[in-house]
């Protein structure tokens, strides 16, 4: 359930920074718009860390490492 | 249950919070557009004083009569610090009142250099020379004007989308 949830929410965070980035993009602002799409994957990444971390012990796990 | 409603209630006022954060920081652009007109019209009803009523400096600009009220309010605020300190340069009198009205008024700060060039040379010639500055700086209003509508055009949707995404964005982190 926990795991549906994320990816909606990195659904969402993803088509808003679309959005933002496209209305920065119109208006001229392209520095911003890519500091906002960086802020975007930071946040992002953010969220996920703990569920990579949590894959990269499993793999371990699975292999006896 | 109750607590269930107090967070969406919550989170509804963050996203209404940010968008309006976003409406008022776009209206800026619209008020400089409005305090630009406001100033042209006041320096047209000043050509009118000084050329067909040749009234005095203060008083020109103390008949000064706009729309706004704070362009209205700088002009008689300069017509009476005229009319007490007579010894006092005029230019100087336009940037403190400007200074003083500085967080009413939404011009930027080549606009006030525009004002305060056209009062540095205010009251140097005869009518013919300050009819010319007068239209110098209705000209460089105007540049200025078309400008901050351009200006206007563009940011006005960006600041409200941006208002709107942002609260959007800050509500999704916290579900």
């Amino acid at each position: 359930m926990l795991g549906i949830d994320l990816i909606f929410k990195v659904a969402a965070i993803g088509i808003i920074v679309a959005v933002l980035n496209q209305l920065l993009v119109r208006s001229g602002r392209e520095d911003q718009a890519m500091m906002t799409t960086l802020a975007g994957l930071v946040v992002v990444l953010l969220m996920v860390i703990e569920q990579i971390s949590y894959l990269f012990e499993t793999v371990k796990n699975m292999f006896g490492l | 249950m109750p607590f269930l409603y107090l967070r969406a209630i919550a989170l509804i006022m963050i996203m209404f919070g940010c968008g309006f954060l976003g409406v008022f920081y776009s209206e800026k652009f619209h008020k400089r557009v409005l305090h630009l007109v406001d100033f042209q019209n006041a320096l047209n009803t000043f050509k009118f004083n000084v050329d067909f009523l040749e009234s005095p400096l203060y008083e020109a600009l103390k008949n000064i009569a706009t729309e706004s009220s704070v362009v209205k309010k700088i002009f008689e605020n300069i017509s009476d610090k005229l009319r007490n300190f007579s010894n006092v340069r005029i230019d100087e009198i336009f940037k403190e009142i400007i200074h003083k009205f500085e967080e009413e008024l939404f011009i930027k700060d080549e606009d006030v250099s525009i004002l305060v060039e056209f009062s540095d040379k205010l009251g140097q010639g005869n009518k013919e020379h300050e009819i010319n500055n007068i239209n110098l700086a209705l000209m460089k209003l105007k540049l200025s004007e078309e400008m901050a509508r351009e200006e206007e055009k563009i940011n006005q949707k960006l600041y409200r989308g941006i208002g709107f995404l942002v609260g959007i964005f800050i509500v999704i982190l916290l579900v």
